[in-house]
């Protein structure tokens, strides 16, 4: 047997050897076999790692997004919801698979738009223009980004090597990278001959569509955004072209709408997408509501205090993906939980009264100054120049300047725009050889335009360009102090500052880091004739000094105004402008801003802002609040409308500034109810002790005045805040201020006033959900800031809660816009309680004597007098004056709380530059007559100016 | 020698098995292609596949009936047909995915050259080497096999097409083994070619930076070598070796529509064509798949024997090249799609979608099916002979 066995061996090894056929089929065998075993260790000993591992890969959780959360007023109004809006979407649903097909298909969609009217969304930072592509972003950062999301950061290491910089690419350079990228040198057209060469602006549309669909091609359950907020028309074209057009749908998304605007936008802030340093903090803010980049955030007011139960929750949902991120298999999925509704505590008519209110009255003051003249005095509340409005018109955008070039532009536009170009090509001219001649003039003996050239690229430009290492400059040395005389040239400041090492030398565009000081000083140069020229704040600069010396007309800015179709006018008005004298414009201007058709926030003088806070006495909740002049958060609704926001930006009256939570203001007489109560309670005087007033307190050199020059006589208490006598108050603060020797210690006196200003919540924020800014405690000169100078600052909403705390003797409120939060299906409710702060504890008498001066200032005292014609509406208030320049307006406060016998409600009204406190309080006067329904909403709103008299006669 | 006639052929001899394993191969083709690209924008390719299935196998009815020897009289026209068409596709091909292979053809449509290049090359080989079959291992003969082999190889080189180039070389080096080349030769190539490989690889290694810029084919090694570093080029073979492996033992089942399928969630390239063994892995499972890997064997085994029992070595050569194409074509394919071997492109016979494929795999069965029509009398083996 085993000889046969070994026989058979033999035989085997013996063919092996001497065939050739049998050795193949072995290998064969052996290989195959290999392979049978590869598969038996992949399948049945590894399977189920395999299949779990491809399971893994799969599962996705994708988020779905809420709706946010609705606020409306005390009455149920909405001030903020949401719209629903058709959007213009794209889905890579795999029907066109090559280069060719997606392009052609993203011309159709280009094309389908320009029929429709609706612009593309883009994501490329370049424009078309007819001469070639531009970036339209100067941010280095965001093309950076952009170019990494486009090339990979591989790439752009790869061509670093190669000596190539891609973030130095220039537009052109980008997109011929793209035109590659997506084989638009193969594209044809239909025939399939003829290749495709698109103008600038469609490939520009094509690349942007290619683009966003490249960022999703691994989450093809996304769809690309093309166009929002569709009109009817566009949704039904779109329809009728989705058949055409694989994947293109429209699709209903919610935009955040504002249906009152300007009037609370301060109150309700607005919604964006969120950036990397809003995400961070609303994870730590929040870590359980799973926020992720690209959520919808409230940023100020409201929307943003309130974030949390305006969100509401997202849904989510399990699913399968497949590799290029379709959706296969949904396996779980929750709904998403829409945000709970806010109810505020204002009311919403009664704040758009008050806003006209407060508009009508600014309108009052402006025409009560406002004069024909080119010069006036400088003095405290100066009258207006009806030249500084001419300026102003420019100078705030109300006329645009720039459309002076357009070539259909009318006679007066282009003399305008002869001056100006004549004038600006002479100014740069100067500048530019005082600048770098050795022989510069010195500064004194320039023309009054020329220095304002210079004081401009000082304290404008240079400035606002950051070219000074901060804190570099010596304020001490010779040569900053020549300067601030004006003893040197501008030239030699620089020069000097160069050597001294002041400058930021990244700043300035040169290649070379250790330029010599000369060749420095050429380079800033050029720079800042660069930024000369394309400065439109030193355009307006060549404007007003155009206009002061009448080389422009007022009859042509005028005209302009009509012609850039500002205002609705007749063409006999027109005519009448153009041919006429000053007086013309002086009668037609002023006739506009009566009608308030041009409005305190176009002409941006002193005044142009208010502030009013008017708050329920028993609860410190807010009814009303404007801050004056608003703006349309509409604009940032989702994202920010860049055009409307440099406009903001620009706009001199600072719309984006809330005068009632962030402006604060030395609170002037409204002050002297805590001076009082400080002398009482710290015993320095009696209620009935008397102070001699005679017009002047001579017991401190220099000495100060009373407003009343004549001298009120003896006054006591309730009588002293009735007249608003400062020389009562001055002494209470100088008794604060002496020490046991009966030394005068101006510190010791401040410190004692502080105890009672503290008191009165002035230390500290309100506490309303809006931003705030710190109040200041006056910190210096006792008897000044008894009477409220100083350096006290407060905001209006602190002074309007120091009057409900008076109001109601001795409560100090949190103020609050809050009223209720309702969940959005209903079912949960929360009231937000008023909350006390601390209560003030003062003795009855004490409450008795500040609330009689209070009300007696209003019959007798020193607003009755502003009350002969016009009635009174029975509260008890207290004005203050308070002066921060000398040469400007002072500012205007109104504190009061009414009914005075049984107080309901306190109101602050302040007029920042506002030339007299009686303003504030004839505007107080009217919004509790409004708030009482002793005028309409509608009679409200057909108000005009108010009638304060001045040199256009309202009587007319 | 004369041809011979239709009358002369043993009929009886006709290998049936061949054909019905042939034909079972492809079945199982169309039914995966037509599972793989079920609803997508290429359901319709089974169709076709069906299509050039039924011309493939009039062809190797055809063929059958041609007697092979007459190739052996026009080896030189072969040869020149040959570099003749693949001059052609350098000059005037269609580039696809950077490498220029196709040709298109009015009517039929676009066609890879290359797929027939391989079996005309057999062919040209087996009547070359036959022609010198005793003279094989004199320097000139080796000399002149060798030259005439260089330009086509060197041609398809340059299109280029790299995986078939090495498929060829192997198939060079099986037909060689059975025209009785002496082992002389076979151990000094060997000495050569092992070295040279070495250093190869030593050089791919050191220069990794410049020739991964350069050369695709760099990149596709590296790949193989450094999956981590080169994922987006490994991908594909990952996704296939999770297809295969989470078959399973019995597989998912073909036209699987569960979302646990690797082909449905889109995670396999090619599926119809070069990593059409994932599909076969993920829905027939092992069983499936083992079984198609021993029909395969058998298939050649069995062609090899045809080739054992051929009259004389030109026959012996046609059978062993024919076998060999087959069974290298499946090895690196499978490979690939197992993930043992770098990413190549070559089709799996009869399973992969292509009509060139087809056609040709189907026309050398047919010429392997003459030649068993005209196999010898003798009925014992005696592998002595052979």
């Amino acid at each position: 047997m085993a000889r046969e066995f070994w026989e058979l061996i033999g035989a085997f090894f013996n063919k092996l050897v001497r065939s050739r056929l049998f050795p193949l089929a072995i290998i064969f065998t052996l290989l195959f076999g290999g392979l049978i075993g590869r598969l038996y260790a992949m399948q049945i000993v590894n399977g189920d790692k395999y299949r779990e591992n491809y399971v893994q890969k799969t599962l996705a959780t994708l988020d779905i997004p809420s709706v946010r959360g609705n606020i409306y007023d005390s009455k149920g109004n909405l001030l903020a919801g949401n719209e629903v809006v058709y959007d213009l979407v794209f889905r890579d649903t795999g029907a066109y698979r090559t280069h060719q097909a997606k392009n052609t298909a993203a011309r159709e969609i280009w094309h389908l738009l320009q029929q429709i009217g609706e612009p593309l969304v883009t994501v490329i930072p370049i424009e078309a223009t007819p001469y070639g592509f531009v970036w339209s972003t100067d941010s280095p950062a965001r093309r950076r980004r952009f170019l990494i999301d486009l090339c990979g950061r591989t790439y752009i290491e790869r061509r670093a090597n190669n000596g190539e910089d891609v973030y130095a690419w220039t537009a052109t350079q980008v997109i011929d990278y793209m035109k590659a990228k997506y084989y638009f040198d193969r594209w044809v057209e239909a025939d399939k001959k003829t290749p495709v060469n698109p103008d600038n602006e469609t490939a520009l549309a094509v690349l942007n569509i290619r683009f966003k669909l490249t960022m999703t091609a691994y989450s093809k359950y996304l769809s690309i955004s093309l166009a929002s907020d569709l009109t009817d028309e566009a949704v039904a074209a779109a329809m009728e072209a989705a058949s055409d057009i694989a994947g293109l749908t429209v699709e209903q998304n919610y935009k955040r709408v504002y249906p009152y605007g300007r009037y609370c936008a301060a109150l309700i802030g607005y919604t964006k997408s969120a950036d990397e340093e809003e995400l961070a903090r609303l994870q730590e803010l929040y870590p359980d509501a799973g926020y992720k980049a690209g959520d919808v955030i409230g940023v100020g007011g409201i929307e943003e205090n309130m974030e949390s139960y305006l969100q509401g929750r997202k849904g989510q949902q399990t699913v399968y993906l497949d590799s290029q991120g379709q959706i296969l298999n949904v396996v779980e999925r929750t709904e998403p939980e829409m945000g709970s509704s806010v109810y505020l505590t204002i009311d919403i008519e009664k704040v758009i009264g008050t806003y006209h209110l407060m508009e009508r009255m600014l309108a009052g003051i402006i025409l009560a100054n406002l004069v024909d003249a080119d010069e006036v005095e400088e003095k405290q509340n100066p009258e207006i120049p009806i030249r500084t409005v001419l300026i102003n018109l420019i100078s705030n955008n109300v006329v645009d300047y720039e459309l002076f070039d357009r070539p259909d532009a009318s006679e007066p536009e282009k003399r305008m725009r002869e001056a100006f170009t004549a004038k600006r090509a002479e100014a740069l001219a100067v500048v530019e050889q005082e600048l770098s001649s050795p022989e510069a003039r010195p500064y004194e003996t320039l023309s009054e335009n020329e220095q304002a050239y210079f004081d401009f690229l000082y304290s404008d430009l240079l400035q606002s360009w950051g070219i000074f290492k901060s804190g570099a400059i010596d304020r001490e040395s010779e040569i900053y102090l020549a300067w601030a005389e004006r003893s040197v040239t501008l030239q030699d400041f620089l020069r000097a500052a160069i050597s001294n090492d002041w400058i930021e030398t990244s700043a300035v565009n040169t290649d070379e880091k250790y330029a010599n000081t000369d060749e420095l000083y050429d380079r800033l140069l050029a720079d800042l004739m660069g930024r000369l020229e394309e400065s439109r704040s030193f355009d307006k600069l060549l404007y007003s000094q155009l206009i002061t010396d009448h080389v422009i007309s007022g009859n042509d800015i005028t005209a302009a105004l009509l012609y850039q179709g500002v205002l609705e006018h007749t063409d006999e008005e027109l005519q009448q402008i153009q041919s006429g004298g000053r007086e013309v414009v002086f009668h037609y201007l002023s006739e506009k801003i009566r009608s308030l058709e041009l409005t305190p926030q176009q002409l941006a003088l002193d005044p142009c802002s208010a502030a009013v806070v008017m708050t329920d006495v028993k609860t410190g909740k807010v009814l009303d609040m404007i801050s004056y002049p608003g703006y349309d958060n509409n604009y940032f609704s989702g994202s920010i409308d860049a055009t409307y926001y440099s406009r903001l930006i620009e706009d001199m009256s600072s719309p984006l500034y809330n005068r009632a939570t962030q402006t604060t203001i030395a609170p002037g007489s409204t002050f002297k109810m805590i001076s009082l109560i400080a002398g009482l309670q710290e015993n320095v005087i009696t209620m009935t002790e008397e102070v001699n007033c005679t017009g002047v307190y001579e017991k401190v050199t220099p000495s100060p005045s009373c407003w009343f020059l004549e001298g009120h006589g003896p006054e006591a208490a309730r009588d002293a805040i009735a007249d608003s006598c400062n020389i009562y108050f001055y002494e209470i603060g100088y008794r604060l201020s002496l020490d046991d020797q009966g030394q005068l210690n101006s510190a010791a006196g401040v410190e004692k006033l502080r105890t009672y200003a503290e008191m009165f919540g002035f230390s500290e924020k309100t506490g309303i959900e809006l931003s705030e800014s710190t109040p200041h405690i006056s910190d210096r000169e006792a008897i000044a800031s008894a009477i409220g100078q100083g350096t006290h600052a407060y905001s209006t909403a602190a002074l309007g809660r120091y009057a409900t705390a008076i109001a109601s003797r001795g409560n100090l409120y949190r103020l609050s816009l809050l009223g209720s939060v309702e969940s959005a299906d209903g079912t949960r409710k929360e009231v937000f309680e008023p909350e006390i702060v601390r209560t003030i504890e003062l003795p009855d008498a004490i409450w008795d004597e500040v609330q009689t001066g209070m009300r007696l200032v209003m019959t007798e005292g020193s607003q009755s007098v502003n009350f002969t014609d016009i009635e009174c509406f029975p509260m008890a208030g207290k004005s203050g004056t308070s002066q921060q320049d000398l040469k400007r307006s002072e500012h205007a406060h109104f504190i009061s709380y009414a009914p005075f016998d049984n107080p309901e409600i306190s109101l602050a009204v302040t007029i920042p530059n506002g030339y007299g406190s009686s303003f504030a309080a004839l505007a107080a006067n009217e919004i509790y007559k409004f708030w009482y329904g002793a005028m309409s909403y509608d009679e409200v709103m057909s108000l005009d100016a108010f009638n304060l008299g001045g040199a256009y006669n309202l009587n007319d | 020698m004369s041809l011979k006639r239709l009358r002369d052929y043993r009929i009886w001899d006709y290998p049936v098995i061949l054909l019905l394993l042939a034909a079972g191969l492809s079945v199982v083709g169309v039914l995966v292609i037509r599972s793989a690209t079920i609803g997508t924008a290429d359901a319709d390719l089974y169709q076709r596949q069906i299509m050039g299935l039924s011309i493939s196998a009039g062809m190797a009815v055809i063929f059958s009936l041609v007697d092979y020897h007459l190739y052996k009289k026009l080896f030189p026209v072969i040869w020149v047909v040959i570099v003749a068409i693949l001059a052609y596709v350098l000059i005037a091909g269609v580039v696809r995915g950077g490498a220029r292979r196709w040709i298109i053809l009015p009517a039929i449509g676009q066609i890879q050259p290359s797929e027939f290049c391989k079996i005309m090359l057999v062919v040209f080989w087996a009547s070359l080497m036959s022609v010198l079959e005793r003279d094989i291992n004199k320097a000139w003969a080796v000399g002149i096999i060798v030259g005439t082999t260089a330009v086509p190889l060197f041609l398809i080189f340059r299109e280029p097409d790299i995986s078939t180039t090495i498929v060829c070389v192997l198939l060079f080096a099986a037909m060689i083994y059975t025209a009785k080349i002496s082992y002389k030769w076979i151990l000094g190539v060997l000495g050569v070619i092992v070295p040279a490989a070495g250093a190869f690889f030593w050089y791919l290694f050191a220069n990794e930076q410049e020739l991964v810029e350069k050369h695709y084919w760099a990149r596709r090694i590296l790949a193989f070598f450094r999956p981590q570093q080169y994922a987006d080029l490994y991908y594909q073979q990952e996704n296939s070796m999770m297809a295969i492996g989470s078959g399973g033992l019995a597989g998912k089942g073909l036209y699987t529509t569960t979302f646990e399928s690797v082909k449905n969630g889109n995670f396999l390239s090619e599926a119809q064509t070069d990593f059409v063994f994932a599909v076969v892995g993920e829905e027939l499972g092992f069983l499936g798949a083992a079984g198609i890997l021993c029909g395969v064997l058998l298939f050649i085994i069995l062609c090899l024997n045809v080739g054992r029992r051929a009259p004389d070595m030109c026959g012996r050569l046609l059978c062993t090249g024919y076998a060999a194409l087959i069974g290298f074509q499946t090895i690196v394919n499978i490979s690939v799609a197992t993930g043992m071997m770098p990413n190549t492109g070559i089709p799996l016979p009869f399973i992969s979608f292509g009509t060139s494929s087809l056609l040709s795999a189907f026309v050398g069965l047919g010429i392997v099916l003459n030649v068993g029509l005209q196999r010898k009398k003798k009925e014992k083996d005696d592998w002595r002979v052979v």
